[in-house]
């Protein structure tokens, strides 16, 4: 399974950090180092290939982003192949001694970006080819894609939220995403572990606790434990119904968290989590969810309270997934 | 024929190991050609007084494993180890268990461990009253062999030994993980470096797998300061793996070799022995020719990049790259990343084949001049000054490639 | 015979501070003040020391002084006038030439004050750069001392040959020293460059000494770095082992030693010259021309003092093997090897490979034995681990636990503690994957469902390893917690799609919550679900013979088929049996469990009691 293809009208994209991640700790299930995986395997570049085989669309995109080194520089060869069947690879974010270990410095194109030590585009190819000459940025194209697949289960609800005392209008049927969509939800979980960690970096060290509070979000949880390698802790149940099991004896005392959520409207939940980690004496980093509503500007909110998320409903896109929420209050200008 | 192994005078180390152990054993065969041998583990016996105490350099390991399990295979029988447990002798006996010394030598079944390759006959009573000391549980000897179930099953599907080599390579990734992963990632100084670590030991446990056709023994070992691997076979050596290389644009076999035979003034070494480190430099040489990177790559980035040792052991000779030679590896590296980019065009086909075929012959030629001066600079070094030299010779032959790895630590 | 003398941190000390009355803290017995005899005095009985040595081991001795630096205090001019006065005396006494001198800048050769004036006129500049400044004093000492200028700008500022064959480099490792002080660093590019020139003048042949002030590595302090800049440490040290050099003599340190750097390397400290607060020392090194080669030979001498009037202190030859120190630097060992006959050991003459060698064949033992058919066998190791996880971290609890009125029971196992620790909950996950893998469990299936948080949160590595559909369902007791549609399975099999479904969970006690799951709060799905296969982490129930069957309706002779589910296509494996005490009494219970009633010992209600 490939889990980082994104095809748009110009380039299928793939990325090879995210079917690492995914090969190694998962379906051949050889390493347990999660995201920390940084060395790129053949296999790796082989499975992504047959795919790309099997791709219309000749111009490719190959992610090398957070890719340290590769296996054996012998991978190079199968480059050669897909470049023989027809194909224009564009090989984005990939370090400098990548591209001389695997002897790609034998083609230049004067529109390869270079920074200090990593190329942002490196072209195996020499002439132009202007359907792969703007920026290639992984968040636009996955909030894009993400906004099409997720319209399918966003349902209409029409019912208060009692514990916000908002009208929700619609509510994402997370739990049929997940079962039918799982290769997005997958990548999706892959973007969220890295934003994590991109996020949080300061934290690391002191081996932060993931807190999971509902269904969705313990399969969540679970995952992130894995890619990030962190501990866990499951407080059932906040919800709908404001109440929490007392466990027999957690440790809540001197230890950091991160919360983390499916969804995350409008915060309540992640407040009422948080006031009682504090309260029990632990200290809270941040909160991070797949999908976060974006109800306020996000100049408008403070970098720890803000949601660490990799899909935004927004002001942009809100009425075009048909997700709104009211209040009782009337409206007047 | 009771052989020690360990002796109070010196630390067990490879140079203690090829130029002393293996002779004492030589020599033992010499004088009771009919007898088997028996290894006894300290020198003292029972009755070592407890203020000796034995060491062994954990490199040296696999170089023991790999010696017993030639002796094994001549005698169709496993050897006797004679272990005994004193004040004197506790340190190290629990060096070697923790380190699965005993579990990979002897006849351990159970999975959890390595499994048993029955080289030795030990009580295994013995082991047990250890002061529980811990060392760094990851500093494991290890062995891989062509023989196990996952390679048969990789060899089988492979006809083409390029990719035969390469599916290894990645099998031996995900192994050397496993096996030092603790090592690789725990310790601040070598996780920045864990990548090429796991790079070089999996191409050589690959090189040892596939060209020994033999049990590979290996062994890492971190302190402050630095990394250190051991990897050793028993198999058939350099020259008899090269003999057998296709005729290809970039290589022909045994031409270096002829041309470093005309240019060999070594005074009292045996010409079988010079004939030996021939063998090393023109498995450097085909390593340096050809398309894919390899043991050649492989050493140019120990030495120059990490500033760290490789030593190479086949036979009677030993070759010892490091920094010192740097003057001479400069103009290779400069000239082997020349031939891979020749390499790469072709098969970017930036270049054409004929284009290709004169860029790749007029490159053969320069390499051969410059390994010859190479290999005469060696020469001369060992000529004049060979405490400082970059090659050894040792009367025994020890069959198998040998290879210790050491690379300082980033601070 | 040649024989160098190497004195280094003499720190000729100022007398008098700023207001001209004589300072408290001077470390050094050489100082300022040559009004009286003391500083004379000891260089005096060191020069003696150097007579009677020649006298009595080498009376060919040719002398050759070198003096690694940190010769004054704080580079005051006045400092170096004594300084002067005393080398000179040696140089006298022991007829040395000015040709057979070395004399090496220290960093407290720096004239930091000089420094401070000179940066307050030109702020701009890097001080660690102006070595005309810094050295000002210095080089006016050298050309007393030399008759020539000091180079103030290169790296190797002078040389000596000895014999034709050995050539000792006089190195000034003080780049980087500023108006702070700071630690040795040489300008690596710029050695080669003026080693290269060297030796192309000199000729081939030519063995080489480095000296220089700066220790690289220690002999007293535990670190093996010394007093040098880290990153230049390690190209020098390629540099300088490149350059084939073998010895480098430095100072610094304060501590007589003899180190190895690398293997070829090594170093020699000859220790603080004439320090009154601690071991004083000095060395000699012969240099021996011999058949084998060209060596050093190393030998030490310590201040011992007596405190006693008429002969306060006197010098004494060092034991090497009790100060740790080696006998000699090699600097050349000819090549005497011969090795004219190969020896052999003992090898198979038609090699084979290993495997067909070994007695009992332990490959075949490498592979967990793989269990195709019918008996519920456990791993035996997973068994164990999961035991001892629950036993080290006592997740075993007594008291009495109500789920609902028909599920109460006196132990409880507290599974959402047991997947806290990301190691736990990752060796949980590999075990159920051990289990689909080593059963073929996968082979067919259509979909897995993982049961409440807890099934979630094991099932997640085997939802992703395998290409099937994943859902999940809360445990039926915490229904109303959710949202409707987290309540039901959303798949549909009305077409008979789903013929083999995985069920992963973390505690199966009867059977009951399954069998009702799949009899009937899920019945439309699993209607057409041909075989339901459950892994569970534990097994609790009572029976003592677990089997694949245990959970189907007819495995049970006393199964109530009146308030039961009736199902008979479950397959169920688990990690580890652990019996749970089910609460003995029967509807009564209220009044009857004491522990309930009287709240004895920890009573656990899983589930909101209706108001």
């Amino acid at each position: 399974m490939i889990v980082s293809l994104i095809k748009t009208e110009n380039y299928n994209y793939y990325n090879f950090h995210a079917e690492q991640v995914m090969l190694a700790n998962y379906f051949t299930d050889n390493s347990e180092q999660g995201i920390y995986e940084d060395l790129l395997i053949s296999d790796t570049v082989e499975k992504i290939f047959l795919d790309v085989k099997t791709n219309v669309n000749k111009n490719i995109v190959l992610d090398f982003a957070n890719i340290e080194n590769v296996s054996q520089n012998n991978i190079n060869k199968k480059f050669y192949e897909l470049k023989d069947l027809g194909f224009n690879i564009l090989l984005v974010n990939i370090k400098k001694n990548i591209v001389d270990a695997l002897g790609f410095t034998a083609i230049s194109n004067k529109k390869n970006e270079e920074t200090q030590d990593a190329f942002k585009k490196y072209y195996l190819f020499t002439s132009n080819m202007e359907s792969l000459d703007g920026k290639i940025e992984l968040r636009k194209i996955f909030q894009a894609e993400f906004e099409n697949q997720i319209d399918k289960y966003i349902e209409q609800y029409e019912k208060p939220h009692t514990s916000s005392y908002v009208y929700l209008h619609s509510y994402v049927d997370l739990k049929n995403f997940i079962s039918n969509e799982k290769q997005l939800f997958l990548f999706s979980m892959y973007r969220l572990a890295m934003t994590i960690k991109y996020e949080c970096t300061e934290n690391l060290k002191d081996n932060p606790i993931l807190i999971c509070q509902s269904l969705n979000s313990s399969l969540i949880v679970s995952i992130l434990s894995h890619l990030l390698k962190f501990d866990i802790l499951i407080l059932d149940k906040i919800g709908p119904i404001n109440k929490l099991y007392s466990r027999l004896d957690t440790k809540i005392k001197d230890k950091k968290y991160i919360i983390i959520s499916d969804l995350v409207c409008l915060g309540t939940e992640v407040k009422i989590v948080k006031n009682l980690i504090q309260f029990l004496g632990g200290t809270y980093i941040r909160n991070a969810s797949l999908i976060k509503i974006e109800t306020l500007n996000v100049n408008h909110i403070k970098k720890k309270d803000a949601t660490i998320g990799v899909f935004s409903i927004n002001r942009g896109n809100n009425s075009k997934l048909r997700y709104k929420i009211t209040t009782n209050l009337e409206d007047f200008k | 024929m009771n052989i020690p192994i360990l002796t109070k005078e010196a630390t067990f180390t490879p140079y203690i190991f090829y130029s002393f152990f293996l002779k004492t054993i030589a020599q033992a065969y010499r004088e009771f050609p009919n007898d088997k041998i028996q290894f006894v583990l300290t020198d003292n016996g029972d009755e070592s007084f407890f203020e000796l105490t034995y060491r062994i350099d954990p490199i040296a390991i696999p170089l023991l494993l790999s010696i017993s399990s030639q002796l094994k295979n001549f005698h169709k029988d496993k050897i006797d180890l004679i272990l005994y447990n004193t004040r004197g002798t506790s340190d190290v006996l629990e060096f070697l268990f923790l380190s699965d010394f005993f579990y990979l030598s002897g006849s351990n079944t159970n999975p959890q461990f390595p499994i048993g390759q029955n080289l030795y006959n030990f009580n295994e009573a013995i082991l047990g009253g250890f002061k529980g000391s811990r060392i760094k549980p990851q500093h494991k000897v290890r062995a891989y062999s062509i023989n196990d179930k996952l390679i048969e099953e990789i060899t089988k599907t492979y006809d083409n030994d390029e990719k035969l080599r390469d599916a290894l390579v990645e099998f031996y990734v995900y192994e050397v993980k496993e096996h030092f992963s603790q090592l690789l990632y725990e310790n601040e100084l070598t996780s920045n470096q864990h990548n090429l670590f796991i790079n070089i030991l999996s191409e050589l446990i690959t090189n040892g797998v596939v060209h020994s056709k033999s049990a590979t023994y290996a062994l890492m070992f971190v302190d402050r300061y630095k990394s250190k691997f051991s990897i050793s076979d028993n198999g058939i050596g350099f020259s008899e793996s090269l003999k057998n290389k296709d005729i290809s644009p970039y290589y022909k076999p045994e031409s270096l070799t002829n041309r470093l035979i005309e240019n060999s003034h070594f005074n009292n070494i045996n010409d079988k022995i010079v004939l030996n480190l021939i063998s090393i430099f023109e498995a450097l040489f085909f390593s340096f020719m050809k398309n894919r990177r390899g043991l050649f790559d492989l050493m140019i980035n120990v030495v120059l990049n990490t500033k760290g040792y490789f030593r190479l052991h086949s036979e009677n000779s030993q070759i010892i790259i490091s920094n010192r030679m740097k003057n001479e590896l400069i103009p290779l590296y400069q000239l082997r990343e020349n031939i891979y980019k020749c390499h790469n065009e072709y098969e970017l086909k930036v270049i054409d084949e004929t284009t290709y075929k004169n860029k790749i012959d007029l490159l053969f030629e320069q390499s051969l001049d410059v390994f010859l001066k190479f290999y005469q600079s060696v020469q001369i070094k060992f000529n004049s000054d060979i405490k400082f030299s970059s090659i050894r010779f040792f009367p025994v032959k020890f069959r198998g490639v040998h290879i210790e790895v050491e690379i300082p630590n980033k601070f | 015979m040649n024989v160098i003398i190497h004195i280094s941190d003499l720190h000729v000390n100022l007398y008098l501070d700023e207001d001209e009355v004589p300072r408290i803290e001077i470390n050094s017995y050489l100082t300022t003040n040559l009004s009286t005899d003391d500083s004379f005095f000891f260089i005096d009985t060191f020069i003696k020391k150097i007579e009677d040595v020649k006298a009595q081991q080498f009376p060919d001795a040719e002398f050759i002084l070198l003096i690694t630096g940190d010769i004054t205090n704080s580079g005051e001019e006045l400092e170096f006038k004594s300084a002067k006065s005393f080398i000179k005396k040696i140089m006298t006494k022991l007829n040395i030439s000015k040709e057979k001198c070395l004399i090496i800048p220290g960093d407290h050769d720096v004239n930091r004050r000089s420094l401070k004036n000179y940066l307050i006129d030109n702020p701009d500049k890097n001080s660690h750069l102006l070595n005309k400044v810094k050295l000002n004093y210095f080089g006016k000492f050298y050309k007393d001392l030399k008759g020539n200028e000091f180079e103030f700008d290169k790296i190797i500022f002078d040389h000596l040959i000895i014999e034709n064959q050995v050539v000792i480099l006089a190195i000034n490792s003080n780049y980087k020293i500023n108006q702070k002080g700071g630690e040795g660093y040489i300008v690596v590019q710029q050695l080669q460059r003026e080693l290269d020139l060297l030796k192309t003048e000199l000729g081939a042949n030519m063995q080489y000494i480095c000296c220089w002030h700066h220790n690289l590595t220690a002999n007293f302090e535990n670190s093996n770095s010394g007093q040098w800049f880290k990153e230049n440490r390690v190209h020098l040290l390629a540099e300088v082992s490149s350059q084939q050099i073998k010895l480098i003599l430095t100072g610094n340190e304060h501590t007589s030693g003899a180190k190895k750097i690398k293997i070829e390397i090594n170093t020699s400290d000859s220790g603080v010259f004439s320090s009154s607060n601690s071991n004083s020392s000095f060395k000699l090194y012969p240099v021996k021309f011999e058949e084998s080669g060209i060596l050093l030979e190393n030998i030490s001498y310590n201040l011992i003092v007596t405190d006693s009037n008429d002969n306060p202190f006197y010098w004494n030859k060092v034991e090497n093997k009790s100060a740790e120190q080696v006998n000699d630097f090699e600097i050349l060992v000819k090549n005497t090897e011969v090795i004219l006959n190969v020896e052999t050991l003992p090898e198979m003459i038609n090699f084979l490979p290993a495997a067909s060698l070994l007695d009992n064949s332990a490959i075949s033992q490498l592979q967990p034995p793989i269990i195709l058919t019918k008996p519920h066998v456990q791993n035996i190791e997973d068994s164990d681990k999961l035991y001892n996880i629950i036993k080290d971290k006592k997740l075993f609890h007594s008291g009495h636990f109500h789920w609902s009125n028909t599920s109460r029971a006196h132990n409880w196992i507290d599974i959402s503690k047991l997947l806290e620790d990301k190691d736990d909950l990752l060796f949980l996950k590999n075990a159920i994957i051990k289990i689909i893998e080593s059963n073929n469990l996968a082979e067919d299936c259509s979909a897995i469902i993982g049961l409440g948080y807890e099934g979630n949160l094991i099932a997640s590595k085997a939802s992703i390893k395998y290409d099937v559909i994943y859902s999940y369902l809360p445990y039926s007791y915490r229904y109303k917690d959710h949202h409707d549609y987290e309540n039901h399975l959303n798949l549909k099999n009305d077409d008979g799609e789903f013929k083999n479904v995985i069920i992963i969970t973390d505690v199966v006690n009867d059977g009951r919550t399954i069998r009702k799951l799949i009899g009937k709060r899920e019945k439309s799905f699993f209607e057409k679900v041909k075989k339901i296969t459950v892994i569970s982490l534990f097994y609790t129930g009572d029976k003592k013979s677990v089997t694949l069957n245990i959970l189907n309706s007819s495995s049970d002779a006393n199964f109530d088929y009146t308030n039961d589910e009736t199902v008979n296509n479950i397959e169920f494996y688990s990690i580890k049996n652990l019996r749970v005490e089910k609460c003995p009494y029967g509807a009564e219970y209220v009044n009857e469990c004491l522990i309930y009633k009287d709240d004895l010992s920890c009573v656990n209600l899983f589930y909101d009691v209706k108001k």
